[in-house]
């Protein structure tokens, strides 16, 4: 009966807007930017351990991963918690609904002390120019030893925390293990290989023939064609299909962009990334790769190849998707294909340092508390069980002093294990080299290692990769107008190509189309941006 | 003076009635009335440390930037095909479900049949489309298997641009039907079982009495609820278009609602999306006034 009322009114969600946004007349204009002038108090401690001397608590916003469990229950922030005598109060969202809670939460004004991992650089450099986030140059320098100095010996961690206008907004995570310089492990099923006769295919046209076998020639012997050649992701960095491209000589053909002498290049419109393409539309086209590579998630991916009925797949190390049974039993790496035209480069995405892992809010009345607590984290013992387990249950001391992992139980997956007890990679964990060297590999690590060595040759060299870098608010404004229209068109493009093919007629219109949506201006404001990175150097 | 006299002495009379009232009064005006104040950001640079009232006035420019937009004329043509397309086939059904529904005698087996047919209403639009995309797998579901057994080829239903609305209004029919159904089958029965027994005697079928006895029956529940549904033609079911859409239906599914929530919500330009709405709410206001307008002219029925 009301809902002509309603509806007519406003639109369902400008009314949702309206009604959160109500809350931020009466906050927003609270001028005062937070205690970041405010006199630590009698209870703080400069230096040493606790943090304060009676109990506090800092309100902390943090992305829960699939792999988490209850932060409260972790002995690893327990005995942060006993450490620092601070103690934090977890408001955890899951991945899934994060952007919109988070986005509600700045418009509305109703913030936490602060975040933890899950705001992303947009987020970061807006709000911190606006105020919303402080500047943490100064306390970092006055009350965060570990973290200075990091700071001061990796000073590409530095930059690549800095914000076009100097200040330090967010903390970075930094692992330096180099086996992060790429994504995506290619693995093949060697059992199906063998039982066919055939080699580890090392050309494109090679690849094409072994899928083929796989799907006609039934390699599991059930006598039936159950097999599937290969399933992916699409549009997404891991278990995606983007290394592929690499063979026709596409640097990028997820993140879009690279660089060539100095110049900022768009990779999704070279005829590198077009060859791309109709391969991988050669391949849909004899049935070679899953349908649902284009509307499945990492989940329903995970419960295919899981099964072992897959020949090939792509993943970071494979311990997810298939179990670390089936992947030291049944499946090795490809090593990257080479094209016809002689390509052969691996997609660079280096994840050793990843932004955005901590900030604090104008809210926070204890920012030095915050700043504390962030550098309290990074001491040697209490980073690597914040990381990876408690001592004990999760790592133990070896005779020559390395830590190394304890297996989990018998049937338990080692991220939920892991996860049960610690916060994971989801906290501002800085490692210097000394102290990853204490870290005897666990499983997946040292697959991901030997993966490492076979791909290393191929990945595309640091001079050709777009680097991590934080973009001003105004061009930051205008790439996400521009990005939005941009790139779901490539991905639209990209899907329908690969599965009807048509790529070659239908270029032209391709190409002027992007035009039209502003893709010069596009690639212009990152020339902008990489120019002014190479010129502060 | 007088009047308010009048007004006092009214309600000092039937106080329980508006005591009654109030409640829903109050959730209108707090609810439905108070955030339309925030409408005034889709004419603002909004940003969250000036507030709604101190963000500066920048007049129609989110507005020119939606109409210039490389998307504005695919979803204004998405959301409008998909709300008529929608109300076409979605709107009768439910008569017809009750008015043959009602011509059933065996009473246990029109319970029966009324039960499943609303059940499916109680299933979540989360549930329903994981269900679709269930059934219409292309490599395992049910609808395939069977193409495949009579030798057909797997269609991807639901990456296919062209089957997306078909899915979606069709979908919708089997969930919404036969809960729809029901207030139509509440209006049948408050027809005069003597017009039937009348007209039974003068030897009308079942489809004449159905055409010259139910129909107009119910005729002004049917204008009204038609006049309703107009008002929310352009609010196609946001959440469902969202879960069914992928990049290779995004030709068809991409619609105002989604696209708003995307820039909105997950991309944070609070001030554009709010434009964008408010685009959205005003046809569908002016829909809805000349369709009841039209409405009282010829059939005398209308809201207001």
């Amino acid at each position: 009966m009301s809902t002509w009322t309603k509806k007519a009114g406003l639109g369902l969600l400008a009314a949702a807007l309206g009604t959160s946004l109500l809350a931020a007349c009466s906050n927003g204009n609270n001028e005062t930017p937070g205690g970041a002038e405010a006199e630590p108090g009698d209870n703080f401690n400069a230096t040493g351990y606790p943090i304060v001397d009676e109990k506090e608590t800092q309100h902390f916003v943090i992305s829960k991963g699939p792999a988490h469990g209850d932060f409260d229950e972790m002995d690893t922030v327990q005995a942060l918690e006993e450490m620092t005598n601070v103690h934090i109060q977890w408001e955890a969202i899951s991945q899934s609904g994060f952007d919109e809670k988070k986005n509600l939460m700045f418009a509305s004004g109703e913030l936490p002390d602060g975040f933890f991992l899950g705001l992303n650089s947009q987020d970061v450099i807006q709000y911190g120019q606006q105020g919303i986030l402080l500047p943490l140059e100064d306390l970092i320098e006055q009350y965060a030893p570990n973290i200075s100095r990091i700071f001061e010996d990796y000073p590409a961690v530095r930059q690549a925390a800095t914000a076009p206008d100097g200040h330090i907004y967010a903390l970075p995570w930094f692992e330096g293990y180099e086996y992060f310089l790429y994504r995506n492990t290619l693995l093949i099923n060697k059992t199906w290989l063998d039982n066919l006769g055939l080699d580890v295919p090392e050309t494109t046209e090679e690849f094409h023939e072994v899928l083929k076998a796989f799907k006609t020639q039934d390699p599991n012997g059930n006598g039936k064609a159950d097999e599937m050649a290969s399933t992916w992701l699409h549009n997404e960095a891991t278990r995606g299909y983007y290394e592929l491209f690499g063979a026709f000589g596409a640097v990028d053909a997820m993140d879009m962009f690279s660089i060539e002498d100095g110049k900022v290049r768009f990779e999704g419109v070279r005829d590198e990334y077009r060859d791309g393409l109709n391969y991988l539309h050669a391949l849909y086209a004899d049935g070679l790769i899953d349908p649902e590579t284009f509307t499945q998630n990492a989940d329903q991916l995970a419960a295919k190849t899981r099964t072992g009925n897959v020949g090939v797949l792509a993943a970071f190390t494979g311990i997810f998707e298939l179990g670390e049974e089936l992947l030291s039993e049944h499946y090795v790496a490809v090593p990257p294909l080479k094209g016809p035209n002689g390509d052969q480069l691996w997609r660079r995405q280096d994840n050793r340092l990843q932004q955005n892992f901590f900030s604090i809010t104008s809210e926070n009345p204890h920012p030095e508390v915050a700043i504390r607590l962030a550098d309290a984290m990074n001491e040697t013992d209490m980073r690597v069980q914040l990381h990876r387990g408690p001592f004990g249950t999760h790592l133990q001391r070896t005779d020559d002093g390395l830590i190394e992992p304890v297996d989990p139980p018998a049937g338990v997956n080692a991220l939920e294990f892991k996860g049960q007890e610690a916060p994971l990679n989801s906290l501002p964990l800085l490692y210097p080299q000394e102290d990853l060297d204490l870290n005897k590999p666990d499983a997946p690590q040292r697959y991901r290692m030997e993966f490492y060595e076979i791909y290393k040759p191929y990945i595309v060299p640091e001079e050709n990769y777009f680097p991590l870098t934080y973009i001003d608010e105004e061009k930051t404004r205008r790439l996400a107008i521009l990005e939005t229209d941009i790139m779901q068109y490539i991905r639209k493009m990209e899907a329908k190509w690969i599965i009807e093919g048509g790529a070659d007629a239908e270029w032209d219109a391709y190409l002027k189309e992007l035009g039209n949506m502003g893709l010069e201006e596009y690639i212009q404001i990152h020339q902008d941006v990489y120019d002014n990175l190479m010129s502060a150097q | 003076m007088c009047t308010l006299k009048a007004f006092q002495k009214k309600i000092g009379v039937n106080w329980q009635l508006y005591l009654l009232f109030l409640p829903t009064l109050a959730y209108f005006l707090i609810f439905q009335y108070g955030p339309l104040y925030g409408i005034q950001i889709a004419f603002k640079d909004f940003s969250a440390v000036r507030g709604i009232t101190g963000s500066p006035w920048i007049g129609f420019e989110h507005f020119e930037r939606f109409f210039g937009s490389y998307q504005f004329w695919t979803l204004l043509y998405n959301t409008i095909e998909l709300s008529l397309y929608g109300l076409l086939v979605g709107f009768p059904v439910p008569i017809i479900l009750a008015l043959l529904l009602n011509q059933l005698g065996h009473e246990r087996f029109k319970r029966f049949v009324q039960t499943v047919s609303y059940a499916p209403h109680f299933i979540s639009t989360v549930v329903l489309v994981g269900m679709m995309f269930v059934f219409l797998s292309p490599n395992s579901g049910l609808l395939n298997q069977i193409i495949v057994a009579f030798g057909g080829d797997p269609v991807f239903f639901m990456a296919r641009p062209e089957w997306f609305k078909t899915l979606f209004v069709f979908s919708t029919v089997w969930q919404s039907a036969g809960w729809g159904a029901i207030i139509y089958l509440a209006a049948l029965a408050s027809i005069d079982p003597g017009l039937h027994e009348a007209a039974r005697i003068d030897g009308a079928s079942k489809l004449q009495r159905i055409r010259h006895i139910d129909l107009p029956g119910i005729m002004p529940t049917i204008i009204i609820l038609f006049i309703l549904e107009i008002g929310k033609l352009m609010t196609v079911g946001f959440e469902k278009a969202y879960l069914m859409q992928n990049s290779l239906n995004i030709d068809s599914s991409e619609i105002i609602q989604t696209y708003v929530y995307k820039t909105g919500l997950l991309g944070a330009q609070f001030s554009f999306s709010t434009a964008v709405g408010l685009f959205d709410a005003v046809i569908n206001f002016m829909i809805l006034i000349l369709f009841n307008r039209l409405s009282r002219r010829i059939s005398e029925t209308s809201l207001w």
